[in-house]
């Protein structure tokens, strides 16, 4: 059985080993999905706080899951857009703005080549001119490399809608490449061969 | 999982990005498919670059910077220990106040559909039956008194606030008193008081009226005020205190006679006012009111007149005056009269 699985029994069981075990490996994670949505660290971090004081409180009544990460990473949005929702509303802003980003590395050391650079500007501008769910879609499938069964429910969308932000997305993503960057990848093709 | 290579023929790096399987591949590494994605790219060396251009964007999206709190575990550990103990009893007195709410939640809803209940049951259409030889007295919502004859009955709808006239359907036969609710020069819709009886309606301000509707005849005696008659064909009369108006609904015939207020009005004291007329009537009360079927031996019996009160509460009462007035002989089987010669 998976590692995780065995915490989340014995977790549901009231073992406090278990449920820091799941603290430790989820809380960075849950910190890093959380400030895709807000730059405001309070306000991840009391969103993790109440998530898992809520759960240990509640463990009794918890379902058994094929999938800790699913069921983490879902509950954990309900909390956290109730915290940002409430922070939202001292300063005004409208109930249905709930932004979500994605910030490629600007680390290069990751580059295999310098021109690289140029296809993730790229990337990266046509992901800003997606729309917050349609980032938050490719950020669940590419980064925390989720099923879309299980970005589905985490969203709270069906799954057929998920389907339907994804191809948008796609789309978006189609129409916001320049040309140039496939002639950027052919040149690195290229190099590659002949080095 | 098998692919059809073919599919990927006219791939662009979009495609490949959205494409389930190059995306699982990518993600997982299975060897296998890695190999599937090079031998695809010999045999379409043209999707080479876009498939390399996806590759890159799913590698630039994994290798997202992975942002930290300025709390490292174990503080965050600490942070979350100290909080618990006041998070779990503000938890149990909200569970507390949610199930307190959700009783009183409860007995507000049980209040709240029992006041419902009676507000509909007030609201609704009211009937009033009377049974065989029963009389009855009511009051109206507006205060009118209704007495209803025996065999009748009386239908209202509750709701007389609304601008609408008040309406009632009668079967039978029943006095109204109709409270005049007009004010002086200011006559509205809702001051008229209709009285719908078989094809008729009767429409009346405040007044005091007798309707009696039996076998097909429809008797109108207008006592105090004034009342029209409409029947919605054109018929269309008033009528004044003292007249009757007699509607014969099969033969569509009408008339107005004029006789003794207090003959129409006789049944509400319990009596039958009998003047000059025939053994008929009388039995007509007997069938229309208490039930009976009354069965005449000879027909000339019907020819017999009497003059006179007949109290008319009890049926043994009835029987009892026209056996010795009239010099008859009468035998009762349950609801079944039989009237005979005396001799």
């Amino acid at each position: 059985m998976d590692k995780e699985l065995l915490w989340w029994q014995s977790f549901r069981m009231g073992e406090e080993e278990a449920f820091k075990l799941l603290f430790e490996r989820y809380s960075p994670l849950l910190f890093n999905y959380g400030y895709r949505f807000t730059r405001e660290e309070n306000v991840i971090e009391d969103s993790i706080q109440e998530f898992f004081m809520k759960i240990w409180n509640n463990r009794a009544n918890l379902n058994d899951t094929v999938s800790v990460k699913n069921y983490v990473y879902k509950a954990f949005r309900r909390t956290l857009l109730i915290h940002i929702e409430r922070a939202n509303r001292k300063q005004n802003i409208p109930k249905e703005h709930l932004s979500f980003e994605i910030e490629l590395s600007h680390d290069t050391k990751i580059m295999r080549k310098e021109r690289l650079e140029e296809i993730k500007v790229q990337l990266q501008k046509a992901l800003d001119k997606m729309t917050p769910r349609q980032r938050e879609v490719i950020h669940l499938r590419y980064f925390e490399e989720l099923s879309y069964e299980e970005i589905a429910d985490i969203m709270g969308l069906s799954v057929k809608d998920l389907y339907k932000l994804f191809y948008r997305a796609m789309d978006s993503l189609r129409k916001n490449i320049a040309p140039f960057s496939l002639l950027v990848v052919l040149a690195l093709l290229f190099e590659a061969k002949s080095s | 999982m098998v692919q059809d290579p073919s599919r990927y023929k006219a791939f662009k790096a979009a495609d490949f990005l959205a494409d389930e399987y190059f995306a699982t591949t990518r993600l997982a590494k299975n060897v296998e498919d890695v190999r599937f994605w090079e031998s695809l790219i010999s045999l379409y060396p043209e999707v080479a670059a876009e498939m390399e251009l996806a590759d890159q964007w799913i590698g630039l999206l994994r290798q997202q910077p992975v942002f930290k709190s300025s709390l490292n575990n174990e503080a965050r550990w600490q942070r979350m220990k100290q909080a618990l103990p006041s998070y779990e009893k503000q938890q149990n007195r909200r569970h507390m106040i949610r199930r307190y709410s959700r009783w009183t939640a409860r007995v507000a809803a049980v209040l709240v559909s029992v006041f419902m209940l009676y507000e509909v049951s007030q609201m609704g259409t009211q009937v009033t039956n009377t049974a065989y030889g029963e009389r009855r007295s009511m009051h109206l919502p507006d205060e009118s008194i209704v007495q209803l004859n025996s065999n009748s009955k009386l239908k209202y709808v509750r709701d007389w606030k609304s601008d609408k006239p008040r309406e009632v359907w009668l079967d039978g036969e029943a006095m109204f008193e109709v409270q005049h609710t007009a004010i002086k020069n200011r006559l509205r819709e809702d001051d008229y008081f209709i009285v719908h009886v078989g094809e008729l309606s009767l429409t009346v301000l405040g007044t005091k009226f007798n309707v009696k509707d039996r076998r097909d005849l429809i008797e109108v005696t207008l006592i105090e005020g004034s009342v029209q008659i409409e029947n919605g064909f054109g018929l269309k009369r008033v009528l004044h205190p003292g007249e009757t108006f007699v509607y014969n609904s099969k033969q569509d015939t009408e008339q107005v006679i004029t006789e003794k207020i207090d003959k129409a009005l006789s049944w509400t004291r319990g009596e039958m006012l009998v003047e000059h007329q025939n053994l008929s009537d009388i039995i007509e009360v007997l069938e229309d009111n208490y039930g009976y079927s009354v069965e005449l031996k000879d027909s000339s019996l019907l020819q017999k007149r009497l003059t006179g009160v007949v109290p008319l509460t009890k049926v043994n009462d009835i029987l009892f005056v026209i056996k010795h007035t009239m010099d008859l002989r009468i035998d009762v089987d349950r609801k079944k009269i039989t009237i005979n010669n005396n001799n």
